[in-house]
Order: structure tokens, then C-alpha cells, then sequence
């Protein structure tokens, strides 16, 4: 069953689902969309600014879409006119949906001035879109404590500003333009084989998913088939690179609240899965390993030897971890209850990853889309139950266990094939044509909108999931003590690297 | 005159010893529980570090205030009044035991002034917490004091050591000793010898001073500690009282080194105890009750002893 999936003879039940809310959205939509497409498992339309309020309403309130979440609103300019994204989806019905507005202006600040005269509109649709308004008088009005970046480690995008009561937090802003750079001056160019090697730095602690988006974006493009051989060795390296990104997280974690013993065993584990990742790519932080159409090259047999070798040592000690840290009392009373969010707000500031499966929903890419080669390995999807600080360092735990297993499979059933090599960037010829693709990164979900001609990369749209964990940050730290704004920080796993967009 | 300088000296030489094994073992024992090797900078296993990191204190320009100076005098104030054995004590008095905990709370009082200069008051609130944490955790010490002043019917720490020439003040208060073992385990946590010290470093402020005032507050740290340490051996473990045959002075470092011991590997596996409401929580709901229940066992047990002879 699962080689004939693979060879596209049965199109997978998700795919069917979402063709079904496509047919709908020409029915229900049909004068009000200029251009509805499916782009592989996601859908893209085009509207006119006019007809933005009515569409949005439309997708809110039918219960054939019933979409209640908002991810993220970007300007962007695209072929010379000024456009929105927004990005919409809806845990039910398990798909999401891109609007690109066609904005009336010409020129950069007119664009921002209609941007902030739409922005109202969509706030008494969807109310999380507050956040991406302009909020000056919030920093003017809650200035009791500040704290400016890199005060926190690792948590240099934004600055704090908290209103407080005696040291129970009333109010928190987080202001973020200092990470605010446009993307023109973040990549040197635009040109494919460049951005190839300059994606991975969006994502400092888990480098290869970056460049996993991309390439899986501009394969849709071109319509290759990768072979089986590479989407698991795509697959055993995301997963290695899920389970130091987590480590990484503890060793935060444990750092913060004064465990050293913890800190120090974490930092050795890491140093163990990266090795590993090292001998695979050559490389620690920015692999630059995965190819559109493939690979770079393909390891060794010794090199599995290692691995299976390595895994089980890993697993041990990554249990001793989790018993050094979470078995003490005094670390878990510190934990509990602090930075609870429930699942209410977790969806309704557009959370994804860990931190929304944390307080309770069960929503993960890896078994709701048909991403890679996910349908052939058993795993389980780990969901707490109450969102507190305890539950999402637990939830870390448990997917390094589950991301074990994984590569367990992977090792076990790799198929000896010939690996071809990757495409030659020079010779791609594309038309005009746009493509989305997500991926499952350990801080939730990362997606890229592309727009591409021939080798050249018009548009990058990032849309990490750190904006919203943010979002959620400034929702559930009034009531917490003004202490606690660094371990509640530390666990939502912001990663500064996608705020730069 | 002599035999009182000669006593300084060989004061001074405990303290100094004591601090430089002292500071090795930390270094030592925190860096191997967390698979470091510990310090390369000399050779011989690091034995001449703690000279070492005096001298680079020492070279580093420095300022100095009032209460720093203070801080310096009474961290050496503080062991006029202890005896380390039965002659060897710089002032002689009654009552000692009392002036040895009042001279401690002003050398806590000291340490924390000089920590919470401030002229933020949010800064001051969490100092504040602070000094309120420090001296919370001296409720239960001197209620588990008091009962045992009650058993020993004196004020004499001499004396005090001297009534336990056949069984150890363990013995009749284990409680107690629970008590005074962990109020000087949280002071040790506060006043953090391995770590930065959680008083002068807060998550708002850094001030330790640098230089000559850097190793004042080490010192007065370091002091602190070692009182308790005397306090708790001198008072339920028998001070300098010979063991069969082992040597009453041998007695005294072995049982203030496993103390030392033990207070380390604690400090290794619990997390940084800065928590405010933790510690209270702590103090509140588990100290100072079981302390204010051993007082009440200890003075029925007096009553039915000594008055109505019982037992």
C-alpha cells in the first residue's frame, strides 16, 4: 500500500479534502476572488482589496471553512504592485489558506498608510491581528520595567515593556522593530544558489529546515520525484536536527533555572547528536546538505554503524536527563502553573509546534499533511494538557523520544538505491509562478511563499512560527510574576532568526 | 599578652587554611559533578588556585565603602567569642553562645546593607525580599538554640561541649539538628559560594565590586559559612570530644569537613534557590513549625525532668 501511495497511484485522503474546499470556495466566493489555486497541499488566492472584509467574513462564519486562526499578515511587493498576505487556517478542517490583497498604491509609504487603514477592518474579523498594528502608545503607556534585548539569552529580537503591580505583571508589549530588516538587505541576492546557501541562517538551532522548505518548494515547481533513498535521508536529518534544537532548548531551560549539573549534560548530549549530523554534512549550524532534487552526496555504511551505535547511548542519557531535571521537586514547583495558556488562546494567537500541542491540540504537520515520506514511519504525537511551563519542557522530552524512534525505522528499512544527481540551478527554466511549502521545525511550523522565474527568486516570504509565540508570550505573561518573564520566554523557544523578515 | 597573640595566630592560621581547602573543594567537587576537569591553570591538581585567584583579586583596581569595611572587621570579629577547643578561645565568657549569634545577625545585617544600595526601588523591593528571606531563615535556628539551651542548661558553648562527653546532643534533638542543617543549607544557597551570590546578583543589578572588595565579600561569605558549620558541630555533634581513641582535635575538622562534604553535593543537586515565594513557602510551612514543635516537646519533656521529676 505505501509504495503504491508513494508512486501516486491512490492520492492520499488529505489531498482529497482539501479539492473539496477548493470546489467550495468557487461556489461560495466565486464573484469576490479574482484567482483561486491549489498550490500542492495548500491554497492561494487572489482578491482585491475591496473585497477583503466580505472573503474574510465568508471563511470566519461558513462552516465549510471554519477557519478561526490567523497566522501572520506580510506587505510585500510583488511584479511592481504592493501586495498583503495573510495567512489563515483552521485546526478542524485541518487546512490553510494564503490571501494575497492587492493593494491601490504606488508608492512605499502610501502602501504603509493603506496598511494601517485595512489593519482595523481585519482586527474586528479575526482579534489577533491586533498584534500586527502599529502600538506606539503602548510603549509610551507601559514603561514600569523595561527590558531591552539581549538582556535574556538567546532572546535578542525585542524589547519588554511590562506595566506591573507591586511584581505581579498587569500588562506586557513586546516591540520587535529592532529585528524588523528587509529581505533584500538580509540575502546578498536573490539568485537561487545563493539564497540555497544563505537560507539555513533563519534558523539558527535547527539549520536544516530552512533549506528542506526551499528545496520541497522549487521540486513542486519543476515537479521532480525525489527517490526514497533521499526523502529518508531528508528525514533522519530533520529529525537529528529536532532532537538537538530540543536539547538545546533544555539546556536553556536548565541554565535559567540553576541546574547546573542538568545544563552541563544537556550541552554534552547535544555535542553527541551533532557529531552525528556533522559527520553526515560536514557542517554543525548551516549544513547547506540538501539539494533541489536531492542531495549532496550520500554517506557511508560505516556512518549508519555510528549511528545506530550513537542512538542508544543517546536514548539512555536523554532519559538521565529527563530524570536529573524533572524527578527534582523544587525544579517542578517552579515550573507548574507558571505561563499556563490554554487551548482557546494557543489557537487563537495562530500557535503552532510544540507549544500549541502543549496545552492540548493535537495538530502536527508530519501526520496531518502529506509531507515526505511521514505516512510510512509509526511515531506518536505527543499533547499535554494544561500549556504550563512544566507541560511544554515534558512535551520536549517526549518528541526526542518519538524523533528516536523515527530514526530507528529510518536506519533499518534505508533502501540501497543510486542516488542521481541534484538539478543544475542554471538550467531551470520556470514562467512566472508562485509555491508554498511548510515543514514541521521544532518551534512549530515554518513556512516559505516563493515567487520564482527561471533560476531567479523574485519574492521570499518567511512565515515562522516565533511571531506568534510572541503573541502569546505578551497574552499569558499578565498574572505571572515578574521573575518568572525569563523561564516563561525560555519555553515558548522563540527563535530570533525568523523575526527578521 | 603573648599567649593571647599567640592565640590570634593560630586563629588566623585555622581560618586560613580552612579557606584555601574549602575553596579548593568547591571549585573541585562542582567541576567534576559536572564532567568539567576542574582548573588547569597550575599544576600539583590546582592546589595553589586559591593563592592564586587572592592575587588577581588583589591586582584589580578597586573601590571601597563603608560598610565593606565593616563587612571585613566583623567577618574576623566573629570568631573572638568560639572556642576550637577547650583553651584555645580569645575572650572567655559565660554566655558565649549569645554573643556568637548576635555577633552573626550583624554580620548577616552588614552583608546585606552593603548589598542593597539602590536607589531604584523596584531594585530595593527585591533586596528587600531578600533581607526578609536572610533573616526568616533565623527563626527556626534560634528555636532549635533555645531548646537546646534548655536540655543543657547553659549558655557555655565550653560547657555546652563539655555535657556531651558520653552522648551527642543528636541524640536528644535530631529534629533540631535537621532544623539548623538545612537553615544553614538555604544561607549557604543565598549566599552562594559556588555560584554568583544571589544577593548581590539579582536579576536586575550586578554588583560584587571588583578588586580588594571582591575578596572582602568572599571572605565574609566564606565566614558566615564556616560559623555555621562550628556552631552546628560545637553544639549536637560533640565539638572537640575524643572518640575512643581518636584525638579530640582530629574529631573536630573530620566532622566540620563531612559537613562540608555533604552541604556540597546538596548544593550540586539542587537548582539556584532565589525564589522568593519558594523559600517562604519553605520557611513557613515546614521550618518554622516543625522548630516551634520540637520547642514545645523539649519543654514538657524539662517539666516532667526537673520540676516534678518524673523522669
Amino acid at each position: 500500500m505505501a509504495k503504491e501511495l508513494y508512486n501516486g497511484i491512490y492520492s492520499s485522503h488529505k489531498l482529497v479534502f482539501i479539492e473539496r474546499i477548493e470546489k467550495n470556495i468557487d461556489y461560495y466566493l466565486k464573484n469576490r476572488v479574482l484567482e483561486v489555486k491549489r498550490l500542492e497541499q495548500e491554497l492561494f488566492c487572489v482578491l482585491s482589496k475591496s473585497n477583503l472584509t466580505a472573503v474574510l467574513k465568508e471563511l470566519k462564519e461558513n462552516p465549510e471553512f471554519d477557519i478561526q486562526v490567523i497566522n501572520s499578515i506580510n506587505l510585500f511587493k510583488s511584479n511592481g504592485t504592493y501586495c498583503l498576505l495573510i495567512d489563515l487556517s483552521s485546526v478542524v478542517n485541518n487546512y490553510s489558506i494564503l490571501l494575497k490583497v492587492l493593494l491601490n498604491s504606488a508608492t512605499d509609504e502610501s502602501s504603509r498608510q493603506e496598511y494601517k487603514e485595512i489593519l482595523p477592518a481585519i482586527v474586528q474579523i479575526f482579534k489577533a491581528a491586533e498584534f500586527y498594528m502599529s502600538r506606539n502608545n503602548l510603549k509610551q503607556s507601559y514603561n514600569d520595567v523595561v527590558f531591552k534585548n539581549q538582556v535574556f539569552d538567546g532572546l535578542d529580537g525585542f524589547d519588554i515593556f511590562l506595566s506591573t503591580d507591586y511584581d505581579i505583571i498587569k500588562k506586557a508589549y513586546f516591540d520587535t522593530t529592532i529585528s524588523r530588516v528587509l529581505p533584500q538587505n538580509l540575502n546578498k541576492s536573490f539568485n537561487l544558489f545563493d539564497l540555497q546557501t544563505s537560507v539555513s541562517r533563519y534558523d539558527y538551532s535547527a539549520g536544516i529546515f530552512p533549506e528542506l522548505c526551499l528545496c520541497l518548494a522549487v521540486e513542486e515547481l519543476l515537479k521532480i520525484k525525489v527517490s526514497k533513498r533521499v526523502q529518508y535521508i531528508r528525514i533522519l536529518l530533520s529529525e537529528l536536527s529536532r532532537i538537538s534544537s530540543h536539547i538545546y532548548f533544555i539546556s536553556g531551560i536548565a541554565k535559567i533555572i540553576g541546574a547546573d549539573m542538568a545544563h552541563s549534560f544537556s550541552l554534552l548530549e547535544r555535542e553527541h547528536v551533532l557529531r552525528i549530523l556533522e559527520t553526515i554534512t560536514g557542517s554543525r549550524i548551516n549544513p547547506n546538505f540538501i539539494k533541489i532534487g536531492g542531495i549532496k552526496k550520500d554517506f557511508k555504511p560505516e556512518t549508519i554503524i555510528n549511528i545506530k551505535d550513537s542512538l542508544s547511548r543517546i536514548l539512555k542519557s536523554v532519559y538521565r536527563l529527563e530524570t536529573l531535571l524533572l524527578d527534582n521537586s523544587i525544579i517542578t514547583a517552579k515550573l507548574k502553573n507558571t505561563g499556563a495558556a490554554d487551548k482557546d488562546m494557543a489557537l487563537a494567537c495562530g500557535v503552532t509546534g510544540p507549544n500549541l500541542r502543549a496545552s492540548g491540540a493535537r495538530y502536527d504537520i508530519r501526520k496531518n499533511r502529506n509531507l515526505m515520506l511521514y505516512k510510512d514511519l509509526s511515531f506518536l504525537v505527543a499533547i499535554g494538557k494544561y500549556g504550563d511551563c512544566l507541560e511544554r519542557v515534558q512535551i520536549r522530552f517526549r518528541e526526542i523520544y518519538q524523533s528516536i524512534k523515527i530514526i530507528d525505522q529510518v536506519i533499518n528499512d534505508l533502501p540501497d538505491e543510486y542516488i542521481k544527481k541534484p538539478v543544475d540551478i542554471s538550467e531551470i527554466e520556470l514562467e512566472y509562478s508562485e509555491m508554498i511549502s511548510c515543514v514541521e521545525c521544532p518551534h512549530g511550523v515554518f513556512k516559505i511563499f516563493i515567487e520564482m522565474k527561471n533560476n531567479k527568486v523574485l519574492n521570499l516570504v518567511i512565515l515562522g512560527p516565533s511571531k506568534n509565540s510572541i503573541y502569546l508570550a505578551e497574552k499569558i505573561l499578565p498574572g505571572n510574576r515578574v521573575e518568572d518573564v525569563e523561564i516563561i520566554l525560555a519555553s515558548l523557544d522563540i527563535n530570533s532568526g525568523e523575526l527578521m523578515s | 599578652m603573648l599567649i593571647i597573640l599567640k592565640k590570634v595566630i593560630y586563629i588566623f592560621l585555622i581560618f586560613g587554611i580552612n579557606l584555601a581547602v574549602c575553596s579548593y573543594m568547591i571549585n573541585k567537587i562542582s567541576a567534576r559533578s559536572e564532567l568539567r576537569r576542574g582548573f588547569t591553570a597550575s599544576r600539583a591538581g590546582g592546589l595553589g588556585y586559591p593563592f592564586l585567584e587572592i592575587s588577581k583579586y588583589l591586582a584589580k583596581s578597586y573601590r571601597l565603602n563603608i560598610w565593606e569595611i565593616f563587612l571585613f572587621f566583623f567577618s574576623f570579629f566573629i570568631w573572638t567569642a568560639i572556642p576550637f577547643s577547650q583553651t584555645l578561645i580569645l575572650i572567655k565568657l559565660d554566655s558565649d553562645l549569645v554573643i556568637a549569634v548576635l555577633f552573626y545577625i550583624v554580620l548577616v545585617f552588614f552583608s546585606l546593607v552593603n548589598a542593597s544600595r539602590s536607589s531604584y526601588g523596584f531594585i530595593w523591593n527585591n533586596f528587600l525580599k531578600k533581607v526578609l528571606m536572610m533573616y526568616s531563615i533565623f527563626i527556626p535556628i534560634l528555636f532549635s538554640i533555645s531548646s537546646l539551651v534548655l536540655i543543657n542548661r547553659t549558655l557555655n558553648l565550653r560547657e555546652i561541649v563539655g555535657f556531651q562527653y558520653q552522648y551527642w546532643n543528636i541524640i536528644y534533638q535530631p529534629l533540631g539538628f535537621i532544623l539548623m542543617f538545612t537553615s544553614a543549607f538555604a544561607q549557604f544557597k543565598l549566599t552562594g559560594l559556588v555560584r554568583k551570590n544571589t544577593v548581590l546578583f539579582s536579576e536586575n543589578s550586578e554588583k560584587e565590586g571588583a578588586g580588594f572588595g571582591r575578596l572582602i565579600t568572599r571572605f565574609s561569605n566564606y565566614s558566615t559559612l564556616f560559623f555555621l558549620l562550628v556552631i552546628i558541630v560545637i553544639l549536637y555533634l560533640a565539638g572537640w570530644q575524643k572518640l575512643y581513641f581518636v584525638n579530640g582535635n582530629i574529631m573536630f575538622v573530620l566532622k566540620f569537613y563531612i559537613l562540608f562534604f555533604i552541604i556540597l553535593l546538596l548544593d550540586k543537586a539542587t537548582p539556584r534557590l532565589d525564589d522568593y515565594k519558594y523559600l517562604i513557602s519553605i520557611n513557613w510551612k515546614f521550618l518554622v513549625p516543625i522548630s516551634v514543635v520540637n520547642f514545645i516537646l523539649t519543654i514538657v519533656f524539662f517539666i516532667l525532668r526537673n520540676i516534678y521529676n518524673l523522669i
